[in-house]
């Protein structure tokens, strides 16, 4: 039977990603644990297994392809004695399956509404700073950065904050730019 | 002190060989289908998958009797699997479903099983050791043949805590067997990258607890080292380390870069070492034919797509199970 692959999420925030690169080509025999295809997310390059075995029978998404929609079929795999010409192309991506509203509404559990305290919400940034708009791993980041810019003996130390450019990469590129000495991996403590 | 590797190769009928083999490939199966499920969305949050070291806990099993007790890290699929847990149960936890071992308010690292004595997967690096001492004290305590069996990794071997555990498990002569998995890597962290020792079950003779290092990817190996270790534990002779070399195939987590190791590495490993392929030598050394071996492929195939169907089908907890489970009546 014809197995459609469809475009993994290999985090649970992805949406889509780029098809860096595929490592098969139509007519290739595949087993499960082979590497398929390289995926691009804003994260990282992240390589996509085969999980059964089988022969390509058609490639669906070219290589190089930009915001592909998690769950869009990306390729077919066939079994053996079958032909690929039997495949329609689909159409339109699968949808994600949606979190259904549940039938019965939760027995409610009575509390007292929170006091809401009074809260200054004026700014404690000089009036007229210039906005960026980032995410919270990148601004941590580029303030860990400009900190070791501004003072040498600023270091950092822990699992993974080097080599592996922090477990959520937080310390993305950091290595590179202020070397061994000041960016330490340590041993899990 | 033991401090010999078992070198000498095992050997086993052909009835043995074909249980290991299918529960290795149950495990394979099972993990192969957890990947697929994260990668279309249906299964949420952290993910490990135990895919190339299904040898270690799958020989462990085979000398286990009812009563011992089993413990491990977040990379626990396939411990539940290999001590009969339910595959439906375990996969309907991974997708957040009623139908699932913590009624899908766990999720992949916590579940927990009082039938099988399952004491849970554990989220944080190298906590679950001392449990596994407090397991093995209760049994030494109420005076029965129970051991219990502490799972941690190369990375939670360098844990502090360990080495306190250590310490008081020889002192009471404690039934634990602690299992390093060393699969040669702590997220990306080489064990080479990580310490200077050579070995990890030699930090034991500091403590005067005996041990050994054992070939995981070969399942009878890892039985033969069991049994040694089962047998000191029930002797009442106190706590006994195996140190399993083993290797994963797949990232840390799900999303796992995997900078830190070549394709080519992984990829000998699976070629030359892999545990399921070995039994799969020596069943058809031993007799099998291809045809019955693709037989128990096919039945394992169903039992992972129904496990897969039940874990979709299976509803969703509805929000009022917020409140329920929190504590537990003496
Ligand atoms: C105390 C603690 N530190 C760090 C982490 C993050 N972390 C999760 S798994 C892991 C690697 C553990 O490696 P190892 O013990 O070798 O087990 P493996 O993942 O190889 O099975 C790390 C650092 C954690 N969960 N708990
Ligand atoms: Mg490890």
């Amino acid at each position: 039977m014809a197995t459609e692959i469809l475009m993994p999420a290999l985090s649970p925030t992805m949406e889509e990603g780029t098809l860096a690169k595929w490592l098969v080509k139509e007519g290739d025999t595949v087993s499960a644990g082979d590497i398929m295809a390289e995926i691009e997310t804003d994260k990282a390059t992240m390589e996509f297994e085969a999980v059964d075995d089988g022969i390509v029978g058609r490639i669906l998404v070219a290589e190089g392809t930009e915001s592909v929609k998690v769950n869009t079929p990306i390729a077919v795999i066939i079994e053996d004695g079958e032909s690929a010409d039997e495949i329609e192309a689909p159409a339109a991506p699968m949808a994600v399956p949606a979190v259904e509203e549940p039938a019965s509404a939760p027995e409610a559990v009575a509390y007292a509404a929170p006091v809401q305290p009074a809260v200054d919400r004026s700014p404690d940034y000089p009036a007229g700073t210039e906005m960026v708009s980032t995410t919270v791993r990148d601004a941590l980041r580029d303030a860990i950065a400009e900190e070791m810019r501004a003072d040498e003996t600023v270091f950092i130390m822990g699992e993974e904050v080097a080599e592996y450019q922090g477990a959520y990469k937080i310390t993305q590129g950091i290595l590179e730019e202020f070397g061994a000495r000041r960016v330490i991996d340590t041993p899990i403590t | 002190m033991a401090a010999r590797r078992a070198t000498k190769k095992q050997a086993a009928p052909k009835e043995e060989l074909l249980k290991y083999y299918k529960d290795m490939l149950l495990i394979r199966r099972f993990e192969e289908k957890a990947g697929q499920l994260y990668g279309m969305g249906l299964i949420g949050g952290f993910c490990h998958l135990y895919i190339g070291q299904e040898a270690v806990v799958v020989g462990l099993e085979s000398v286990a009797i009812e009563g011992d007790k089993r413990i491990t890290t977040y990379r626990d699929h396939g411990h539940m699997l290999a001590c009969g847990m339910d595959a439906n149960g375990v996969m309907a936890e991974l997708t957040g479903r009623i139908g699932g071992y913590s009624k899908g308010k766990g999720g992949s690292m916590h579940m927990f099983s009082k039938e099988r004595d399952f004491y849970g997967g554990h989220g944080i690096v190298g906590a679950n050791v001392p449990l596994g001492a407090g397991l093995a004290f209760s049994d030494m305590y109420k005076g029965n043949k129970n051991v219990t069996f502490t799972y941690f990794g190369d990375g939670a071997a360098n844990q502090g805590q360990v080495y306190e555990t250590y310490n008081m498990a020889e002192l009471w002569k404690l039934p634990v067997i602690f299992v390093i998995e060393n699969n040669q890597y702590a997220m990306g962290t080489s064990v080479k990258r990580a310490t200077k020792s050579s070995s990890f079950w030699e930090r034991g003779t500091a403590f005067s607890i005996p041990g050994e290092q054992v070939d995981g990817m070969d399942v009878l190996a890892v039985r033969a080292a069991g049994q040694k270790a089962v047998k000191h534990c029930r002797a009442g002779k106190g706590p006994y380390i195996l140190e399993i070399m083993t290797y994963r195939y797949r990232g840390h987590s799900m999303s796992d870069p995997a900078k830190y190791r070549t394709r080519d590495e992984v990829q000998k490993i699976r070629e030359e070492r892999d545990a399921i392929e070995q039994v799969r030598g020596r069943l058809l050394d031993a007799g099998a034919t291809e045809a019955e071996l693709k037989a128990i492929d096919k039945d394992i195939k169903d039992v992972v797509n129904a496990a897969a169907e039940f874990a979709k089908e299976s509803p969703e907890p509805d929000p009022s199970e917020l409140w329920t489970d929190i504590t537990v009546s003496a």
